[in-house]
């Protein structure tokens, strides 16, 4: 018998349109004020931190996949979403060799030797970031203050062009900047810690682009701010400061490697908030999102297979 | 217990139904159909006739031969130009009856209404109108029924959800037949048996659920329902769900829980023939897309060719011919070659595009998004099912619910790595489910 064409195309025949270089255009779209707001800080000289690290992720994804034979993927924008999270965590001036380590870090060793896209069991940029702040602490506590930021930054830099950040204030039990500066003021730190304002406008515009589920970013925010209150400060402090609003916003929310349900989300939603303020009261850490975001990583496999829903009917089992 | 009573996944669709407002008209007879003995999912009939008969309108010309075969009756008056084997839109090839119609359609002696006094006898005329489920299934009706003789049904839920993008011929043929939609599940429920009976049509249809809602006023036995614009809220294991509560699980039909589901064109289709005595022989189908010059609702002859349809809807727009024809929708459709097949009765939307939306895209990796598990209506976890299949772990697959896959597409439309998910565990699931009735044939 002839073969029949018309079983061999398959339904459904019309798509979302958002596939996966789309989805991170949209990342790439919702860190444009982060971008912004950092060249209106540090001039266009800092445009420079971001070029090398979005470059090189790029540059060293398509090397690799050409050389071990492999179709080459790194035109799908999550290289350079990679980098762009990378230069986001680096101080405003980082030396370009430093940058690249990270990106080699991230591209090569976490993400390419475990398979590429959707394969990495930790967040690459992550990973180059913690890799680099334990290598080279000083080089990535290399602030920058100007007169653009929040008054009470300035003063305790004391003229100085470094400085230390509100969650260094904290640490030194100094004088803090108010809620409303925390979430407005611009504050130094790593180029995503300028201004809160701009993060979460960034995280406002993946939601509503169905990028991300809010879940996993607001409960992780309201278990920060319920554990500060119970600490006995301010709510809001804890949720400005340091890497809270760029972790939990851009790197929590990494599909990769946030578990995939509602309920899973919300696991770590908790799971991050409990252990992201453990390590800022009691690791010397000072911000500790990082390694607490690890822990997160690391256990999302198990969230996963724990809140996997069950085939409609009861009668399955889960099985993972 | 799951946090929500009802399922709330499934997947949003922009919906379009350009063709709303055009009320079905009969396409001009063409000259010549090709009435497939294969009509839907069911067996082959046998033709009765031959080469240089003269035939007429709901003259019996295939019997069914086989338990799960369906009659088949000519759509015109004519003579039989050719009996031969042609490609079939269900793949492989079928013998098709050529008819050249002669334009008179005189109506054969044996179309007058069946006379039912018993269940049984319903269930024959059911059989004999060659009715099978016009909602897309194609199953035969008859056998479809007989369990509901056997097993206590308490609930018919008639399906007029219609969550297809593209199709309105079901709330077109609610609005122009509402009357024949109550009459018919009146009859399906005494014969029976039924207690109650509910129209299921979808949140967006506001004027059917009126017209409903004011026809079955005061009556306790007929009821309509909104259910939600989401895809695929017209399947009928959601309607199940929704209606009764009752979950179906792997390896039941809908009347081991006490319901019987059916479209509502059937309903209309089947209280035509119990008043008229006319078979089906024809089918309102839709027909739209950005290649054809006007969408529109058509009532078709069983038999017509695609080209037909497509000339009397002003041709292809620009002058350009289709480059991807579908049957049924752009979901659960399936596409055709050309434009040479016949329509068959389960048919119910000829869709011509300009383009074929498929053919860019590749394959890219997983990025472990989720979101084909929060688009299955069925709580099914699509990834982890096809990941099983690719190392051909069918165990996995079963157990991950497989086989309750009914091919809907949510996952594979909302999938950014523009993985097929759907089709490879639906064939899965179907694999599987074939084990299980061979399995529990053999304990018989």
């Amino acid at each position: 018998m002839k073969e029949n064409k018309s079983l061999i195309s398959e339904s459904p025949f019309i798509y979302a349109a958002a596939d996966t270089s789309l989805i991170m255009r949209d990342v790439l779209i919702a860190l444009l004020p982060c971008v912004a707001l950092a060249v209106y800080v540090y001039g266009p000289g800092v445009l420079l931190t971001f070029a090398v690290s979005v470059g090189s992720c790029v540059i060293l994804e398509a090397v690799y996949q050409k050389l071990m034979n492999k179709p080459v993927r790194a035109g799908d924008l999550s290289a350079a979403v990679t980098g762009l999270i990378i230069a986001m965590n680096l101080p405003p001036f980082a030396s370009p060799l430093l940058v690249v380590l990270g990106a080699f870090i991230a591209i090569i060793i976490v993400k390419q030797l475990f398979g590429g896209i959707g394969r990495n069991f930790v967040n690459p940029a992550l990973v180059a970031i913690i890799v680099l702040g334990m290598s080279f602490p000083q080089e990535m506590k290399a602030w920058v203050v100007n007169d653009k930021m929040t008054p009470v930054i300035v003063e305790a830099a004391a003229g100085a062009t470094t400085g230390p950040t509100a969650l260094e204030l904290f640490k030194l039990n100094a004088a803090l900047p108010s809620d409303l500066q925390m979430f407005i003021g611009l504050k130094n730190g790593t180029l995503g810690q300028l201004c809160s304002l701009a993060v979460i406008a960034g995280g406002i515009y993946l939601v509503a682009r169905r990028v991300i589920s809010p879940v996993l970013s607001s409960i992780f925010f309201l278990t920060v701010a319920a554990l500060t209150l119970m600490w006995g400060y301010s709510p809001l402090f804890q949720i400005f400061a340091g890497g809270t609003l760029f972790f939990g916003i851009f790197m929590a929310n990494d599909c990769v490697t946030a578990p995939v349900t509602a309920k899973g989300k919300l696991i770590a939603g908790l799971l991050y908030g409990f252990l992201s303020m453990f390590f800022r009261a009691y690791s010397l850490n000072v911000d500790g999102m990082g390694y607490a975001l690890l822990f997160v990583n690391i256990l999302t496999p198990r969230i996963d297979a724990l809140t996997m829903p069950k085939p409609a009917g009861g009668k399955g089992r889960r099985i993972l | 217990m799951a946090l929500f009573p009802i399922p709330t996944k499934g997947i949003r669709l922009k919906g379009e139904r350009n063709t709303a407002a055009q009320s079905i008209v009969p396409i001009a007879l063409p000259r010549e159909l090709h009435i497939a003995m294969r009509q839907g999912n069911c067996e082959a009939a046998l033709p009765v006739v031959s080469t240089g008969d003269y035939v007429k309108l709901g003259q019996l010309i295939g019997r069914n031969a086989s338990p799960l075969s369906v009659p088949v009756h000519s759509s015109a008056s004519g003579r039989v130009a050719a009996i031969k084997r042609e490609p079939s839109q269900l793949g492989g090839d079928d013998l098709h009856i050529v008819i050249e119609t002669d334009g008179r359609q005189s109506i054969a002696d044996s179309v007058r209404p069946p006379r039912i006094n018993s269940p049984t006898e319903f269930l024959a005329a059911v059989l004999v109108s060659g009715m099978v489920g016009l909602g897309g299934a194609g199953f035969p009706m008859a056998a479809k029924f007989a369990p509901c003789l056997k097993v206590e049904v308490d609930t018919l839920i008639i399906n007029g959800v219609e969550c297809e993008p593209f199709l309105t011929v079901d709330r077109v043929t609610m609005l122009a037949h509402a009357g024949d939609v109550v009459a018919g599940a009146r009859a399906i429920m005494q014969w029976l048996g039924i207690r109650r009976a509910v129209i299921c049509v979808a949140r967006s249809m506001k004027k059917v659920h009126e017209l409903f809602s004011e026809m079955l006023k005061g009556d306790e036995s007929i009821k309509v329902k909104s259910i939600s614009d989401i895809y695929p809220y017209g399947s009928e294991r959601i309607l199940i769900k929704q209606v009764t509560g009752r979950k179906l699980i792997p390896g039941r039909i809908p009347a081991d829980v006490g319901c019987l589901v059916c479209n509502v064109n059937s309903v209309v289709k089947l209280q035509h023939y119990l008043a008229t005595g006319l078979p089906l022989v024809s089918k309102n189908v839709t027909v739209d897309g950005s290649a054809v010059s006007y969408g529109r609702n058509l009532e078709i002859p069983v038999g017509t060719r695609i080209s037909d349809v497509l000339a009397f809807c002003g041709g292809a727009a620009d002058g350009k011919e289709p480059e991807m024809i579908l049957l049924d929708g752009v979901m659960m459709g399936k596409k055709v070659p050309d434009a040479s097949y016949p329509i068959i009765k389960m048919n119910n939307a000829v869709l011509f595009f300009d383009r074929d939306f498929a053919e860019s895209l590749g394959e890219t990796p997983c990025i472990n998004c989720g979101r084909c598990l929060r688009s299955c209506s069925l709580s099914l976890v699509p990834v982890k099912i096809a990941d099983a299949l690719k190392r051909s772990d069918m165990r996995t697959a079963k157990a991950l619910g497989a086989e309750i896959c009914n091919n809907c597409g949510a996952c594979s439309y909302v999938c950014p790595a523009r993985r097929r998910l759907s089709s490879v565990i639906y064939e899965a699931g179907q694999r599987i489910k074939n084990e299980r009735t061979g399995a529990d044939n053999e304990r018989k």
